[in-house]
């Protein structure tokens, strides 16, 4: 399954999460791959222990971060949430901060992870359009909706 | 232009945290640098592009390098490539 099925099946849009700190939205937004059972809680919080020890590396292109550690790191099978903040959070990447868009990622094998998950997130990332639609939407019902064109145009 | 072909080593391949390196280092050059593999190519100096490609560990790609300082840009480059390690 894709990664926009798969987000359209579970269910795993939160809008306009109110989040104080970029570590708050990880813990809060993240906290949907723990509850459907896709990666153990230690997975969050190694994300941030890592990014505070090697700089932001989630953050992947203005406005938004792809918060995401390796398959051995806690993942239990593969999951995504997309994931936007009421009020944007800074990481400390000059170039892309302020972060209101979060597309949490976790998938058990290397091969899933580089070869699917990333680059069906690139995908709908590069697609300015449909990222600033996301960023404006008010409920989680407006970003189904992008998404179910999303997957209807890659048809 | 110049151009060359390698082998990705390092075990996690080009995701996030080494692809965003990688493209730090290729912005660094003033030429237009383009990674290829199979039918697929991708602008180096854009993560997002390149993260599209979904390279992982022993894939072969291809590096073009077109520009003034095509020369070093290429061949700092592959070196900085084959020699990531996470």
């Amino acid at each position: 399954m894709g990664f926009l099925e798969y987000i359209m099946d579970e269910k795993t849009v939160i809008c306009n999460l109110e989040a104080d700190s970029w570590e708050d939205a990880i813990l809060k937004g993240g906290q949907i791959l723990v509850d459907k059972k896709t990666a153990v809680p230690g997975y969050l919080t190694t994300i941030i222990d890592k990014c505070r020890t090697n700089g932001p590396y989630i953050v992947i292109a203005p406005g938004i971060a792809m918060p995401h550690a390796r398959p051995e790191e806690g993942a239990l099978a593969l999951g995504y949430a997309l994931v936007t903040l009421k009020d944007p959070v800074v990481f400390g990447d000059p170039d892309n901060d302020p972060i209101e868009l979060l597309i949490f990622l976790v998938a058990p094998s290397v091969k899933e992870h580089n070869e699917e998950a990333v680059c069906q997130i690139a995908d709908l990332c590069d697609d300015e359009e449909a990222v600033a639609a996301i960023m404006h939407a008010t409920d989680a019902d407006a970003i189904y909706t992008i998404l179910q064109q999303q997957i209807q145009e890659a048809k | 232009m110049v151009k060359d072909t390698l082998v990705i080593q390092n075990p996690t391949g080009l995701h996030t945290r080494p692809a965003k390196r990688v493209v730090a280092e290729a912005k660094r050059f003033v030429c237009d640098i383009t990674i290829r593999r199979d039918e697929k190519e991708a602008n180096l100096k854009s993560l997002l592009k390149l993260m599209k490609l979904g390279l992982s560990q022993h894939q072969s790609i291809e590096l073009l390098c077109d520009g003034p300082d095509e020369q070093e840009a290429l061949a700092h480059l592959k070196s900085y490539i084959q020699h990531l390690e996470d």
